[in-house]
């Protein structure tokens, strides 16, 4: 009931006509830096910082969180238009959401992805306006023991799920964890294979590898073709979902947003994983897995669902407990500071105003954001038949500038450029993208929190089976082995009794 | 492979150079200043440094008549920022904020810097003063620093330190606890106190340390207890928090700071002019109040005294690091 | 008499096996370390020798297992696609945004055959002045427009 009441308090807030303002203004940018590749939230909120000063403190959070959850908004319109992911969150959305696009499906895809984040940005919401302190004593309970366990399953399942081969699979996710791991160790700050650049101290960005991978090597693999680009146009006007999608986007939606909802309130990269998650976990159970990387709208709704949910639930620790658990909430804690709020476990007691105020404006920011991009997705699907020697060479400079105003870095440029050789040869020789990515998101937190556990357990293995979620985690990992091993070895006797 | 934004801010302080020369230096620093202010920060924004800077830049100013530009330059533990500012023309516009450790720890604990701390740079003045505070998780059974360190004895593998980086100034600080209370704790470090944070809550680590307002509300709340603060003054927001002296570790009060730096040989009129400007953001009463609600005091001191202060945490810093092994390569 | 049944194979192996021998290389200076106090070389050295292992695998089925044979991209757009980032790399800190634009549109579009028509010069002047606008003045970039 109390709940209730302050959620009535928090939607007056929230509607005021100035804090409508900024969350337009804010899901409004944030859609915008959301399709261009590159220039993320992070770098938009920290240069709106300054000026967010002036404003009262809950309209400010107001605005900084809008451009935070719009940008995951944004992010899937260009992964699906142009196979170019803009972060780590939107790779696999542009997997099977391209793939609609090429068959003439950009619409239904773009609206699949608009209806299930607003889904999961409801539903999300929801969860911490009701749940917030239990989610959050929950995310305690998850130390470096369960974390490693967690982004190894999330390696693992990956791999296994990957088409193609095994071995290929396996050997790509390890690269990207010996990727991920350039730069300055966090336990002795030895810089690890830098060849002595200051400027990889920092490790690489996952921005210049993620749009050289697969943004820039889409380019190549299309100009290679003798016949060019294919989209089939003749259904381009088609922008809505049919009844049968719709049924299959639904269910797919709420799994994603149960799955992000609940990954999105760990520390670290519980975001991009439970994107990841979600496409596997769709792929797992999908009567046909075979429709997936082919244009499966499941693979669009479940991760577009799982991400923004995950977005969401991310305010949870900071938010009762004055814990960021990624750099965006670190700098929306700076922004409470500026503001001379207390971020800490009693922001909700002392601040009702600010807690309250802020969940209600998701809600409102989420149904803004639909409203936004809704009618924007005939103008995208446009895009599609502008002619291709226009659209390339305007997608690789906006390319270049989105990895070079991150850091003003021409190394990261030349970082893109060699990323696009890498997967270019990659895909001849069948290396698949996706584990390589995943392994150079999670590698370094599975590395830091291997270590970490080791160094409270002192060195004793048994940790990851004593603690019970850890020893859950797992389990599922040594169930999936056999399910993946065993089908394996019995198609092998009946090949050999065969002989 | 050369980044090209040096290559252009050396283009840009090469005309400045010559700039300089033409039109007679000493005018242009009597206008100081007469175009905006860079001033860089080792970190990105979400800290306690880049919040700070913030806060005081529209009174700072306001003063100067100058727009002041904060500019995030992060990587390797803030040293980035102190060479780049180290190498900056020593014209007023370009000025460092840090805390203290860009001067008095990480000198000594990464043997491969490039700066000199007292060589290099023109130390303009403090802003803040920043007592650090050394924290438990309160199911851990000890009230005191002795009682904690007994405990330590009867197991010495179990208790662990976290701290919010390697090199930095809890971890210095921590060694330094060690070395002086002989308590029997071994250290894991993260990145940041944002990450340490939920393992101290979860009793993952027992002690820590860090700025009292990464801990406060945890306190408040019974999650954690503070054990001692690493100063000779009690924090007015901690009244029941002892003193090192009164912890029973008396050489152990190193009060951090945070201030403003520039690149050595700045003119005296224009050093004068900044810190003019600070002490008037100091005596707006709505950035005192946000600043003290962070926990930090506000620091008025001479240029000397702000130099010596510098100069004898260095040294002091320096031995622990010698003693405890800490290299940072 | 053992024949390589896939080239494809053949490549990806060998080239996988340079990778971890690379990393392998590039990570030996770092400490190994213990059980309980992992080094930081532990993780980069043990990966990368699995890494060489897998390699050595995939070499292995090159000599068992058929499969198509790798298909190359065609060598045009790969070479202006890749080499347009190193370009702009190299041009934005002398020359600013504008030129640089202009100047990467006009060789990216090299990729594919083209003849010079008036879109060939309005092309990357609308693009530039297109990026300027939503970049400098609408984002607030801080890029330099011009040199």
């Amino acid at each position: 009931m109390e709940t209730l009441q302050n959620l009535v308090m928090g939607m007056g807030l929230a509607i005021t006509p100035t804090n409508l303002l900024f969350a337009f203004i804010g899901s409004l940018l944030g859609t915008l830096i959301g399709v261009l590749p590159g220039i993320g939230p992070l770098a938009t909120i920290s240069m709106l910082l300054s000026l967010t000063v002036a404003l009262d403190p809950v309209t400010s959070l107001i605005m900084l969180s809008a451009i935070f959850y719009g940008a995951q908004y944004g992010g899937s319109t260009t992964a699906i238009l142009c196979n170019l992911p803009g972060e780590a969150t939107s790779v696999i959305t542009a997997v099977d959401g391209h793939q609609m696009a090429l068959k003439g499906r950009a619409g239904a895809a773009l609206a699949t992805a608009a209806l299930s984040s607003l889904i999961a940005g409801c539903i999300a919401t929801a969860l911490i306006a009701l749940l917030a302190p239990p989610l959050a004593r929950f995310a305690l309970n998850f130390n470096a023991p369960e974390i490693f366990a967690l982004m190894s399953l999330g390696l693992l399942a990956c791999v296994i799920f990957s088409p193609g081969s095994f071995l290929k699979a396996l050997a790509m996710a390890l690269l990207g964890v010996l990727l991920g791991l350039v730069g300055s160790d966090v336990e002795t700050g030895a810089q690890r294979m830098t060849l002595g650049l200051a400027e990889l101290s920092d490790g690489l960005s996952v921005v210049s590898l993620a749009i050289g991978l697969f943004g820039l090597n889409e380019i190549i693999s299309n100009l290679s073709r003798p016949d060019g680009r294919q989209v089939a146009t003749q259904s381009l006007n088609r922008l809505w979902l049919s009844r049968k999608d719709f049924g299959a986007m639904l269910p797919a939606a709420l799994r994603g947003t149960a799955l992000g909802s609940i990954l999105g309130v760990l520390p670290g990269g519980g975001m991009t994983l439970s994107t990841f998650a979600s496409y596997m976990l769709e792929r797992r159970i999908a009567k046909d897995p075979g429709e997936f990387g082919q244009g499966a709208i499941q693979g669009v709704a479940g991760p577009e669902a799982a991400n923004n949910a995950a977005a969401q639930t991310s305010f949870i620790p900071l938010l009762t407990l004055g814990i960021p658990a990624s750099p965006i909430m670190a700098l929306l804690l700076g922004a409470m500071i500026i503001q001379g709020i207390q971020p800490g476990a009693d922001v909700m007691i002392k601040r009702p105003d600010l807690f309250w105020g802020l969940i209600a404006s998701m809600w409102v920011g989420n149904a803004m954001l639909v409203i936004i991009n809704l009618p924007m997705i005939g103008m995208w699907v446009r895009l599609l038949r502008v002619p291709y020697d226009i659209l390339f060479p305007a997608i690789v400079i906006f390319c270049c500038i989105g990895s070079y105003s991150i850091g003003a870095s021409a190394l990261d440029l030349v970082i893109m450029a060699a990323f696009t050789g890498v997967g270019t040869f990659a895909l001849a020789v069948g290396y698949p993208l996706v584990p390589l990515l995943l392994g150079f998101v999670l590698g370094p937190l599975a590395e830091e929190n291997l270590r970490r556990a080791m160094s409270l357990a002192n060195g004793d293995v048994a940790v990851f089976i004593e603690r019970p979620v850890s020893a859950a985690i797992i389990a599922v990992m040594v169930l999936l082995m056999l399910s993946f091993v065993i089908p394996m070895l019995r198609r092998a006797r009946s090949a050999n009794s065969e002989a | 492979m050369k980044n090209s934004a040096t290559r252009r801010s050396f283009l840009r302080w090469s005309m400045a150079g010559a700039a300089a020369l033409s039109a007679g230096s000493l005018r242009a620093q009597s206008n100081f200043p007469n175009k905006p202010i860079n001033v860089i920060l080792g970190f990105a924004p979400g800290g306690a440094i880049d919040a700070q800077m913030r806060m005081v830049a529209p009174a700072m100013s306001a003063f100067l008549g100058q727009p002041i530009v904060i500019d995030n330059k992060p990587g390797a533990g803030g040293n980035l920022a102190t060479e780049l500012v180290a190498k900056a023309a020593p014209d007023g516009y370009t000025v460092l904020f840090s805390g203290s450790s860009a001067m008095t720890v990480n000198p000594a604990t990464y043997p491969a810097i490039r700066y000199d701390p007292l060589k290099d740079f023109t130390h303009i003045g403090s802003l803040t003063n920043t007592d650090l505070m050394i924290a438990i998780n309160a199911d851990v059974p000890a009230k005191t620093v002795r009682e904690f360190v007994e405990l330590t004895h009867k197991d010495p593998t179990r208790y662990k330190y976290g701290d919010a980086g390697a090199g930095g100034s809890p971890h210095v600080l921590l060694e330094l606890f060690k070395q002086k209370s002989g308590a029997k704790i071994q250290g894991v470090h993260y990145r940041g106190s944002g990450p340490m944070l939920p393992d101290l809550l979860a009793n993952q680590i027992q002690i820590s340390c860090d700025v009292p307002a990464t801990f406060r509300s945890h306190i408040e709340s019974g999650k954690l207890r503070g054990l001692m603060m690493v100063s000779n003054e009690r924090n007015p927001l901690f009244p029941s928090v002892p003193t090192a002296a009164e912890a029973g570790i008396p050489d152990m009060a190193l009060p951090g700071f945070f201030g403003f730096h520039g690149p050595r040989g700045i003119p005296a009129e224009v050093v004068e002019k900044l810190r003019a400007a600070i002490s008037k953001a100091q005596t707006d009463a709505a950035i005192a109040e946000k600043l003290t609600g962070l926990g930090l005091a506000l620091s008025v001191e001479s240029q000397q005294s702000f130099v010596a202060r510098i100069e004898k945490n260095l040294r002091l810093f320096q031995a622990v690091a010698r003693d405890a092994n800490i290299r940072i390569e | 008499m053992l024949a390589v049944k896939n080239s494809r194979d053949l490549v990806a192996g060998s080239i996988l096996a340079i990778v971890g021998l690379t990393t392998a290389y590039l990570g030996k200076g770092l400490s190994f370390g213990t059980l309980s106090r992992m080094g930081s070389g532990f993780l980069p050295n043990t990966l990368s020798w699995i890494v060489v292992g897998l390699g050595a695998l995939i070499l292995l089925r090159s000599l068992f297992v058929t499969d198509d044979a790798p298909e190359w991209p065609r060598l045009r757009p790969f070479a202006f696609i890749c080499l347009g980032p190193v370009l702009f790399a190299l041009l934005i800190g002398p020359l600013g945004l504008m030129p640089t634009i202009m100047v990467v549109a006009a060789f990216v579009r090299c990729a594919t055959p083209q003849k010079i028509t008036p879109r060939t010069f309005v092309f990357p002047a609308a693009l530039a002045a297109g990026c300027a606008f939503v970049f400098v003045y609408l984002l607030n970039l801080p890029i330099p427009l011009w040199f």
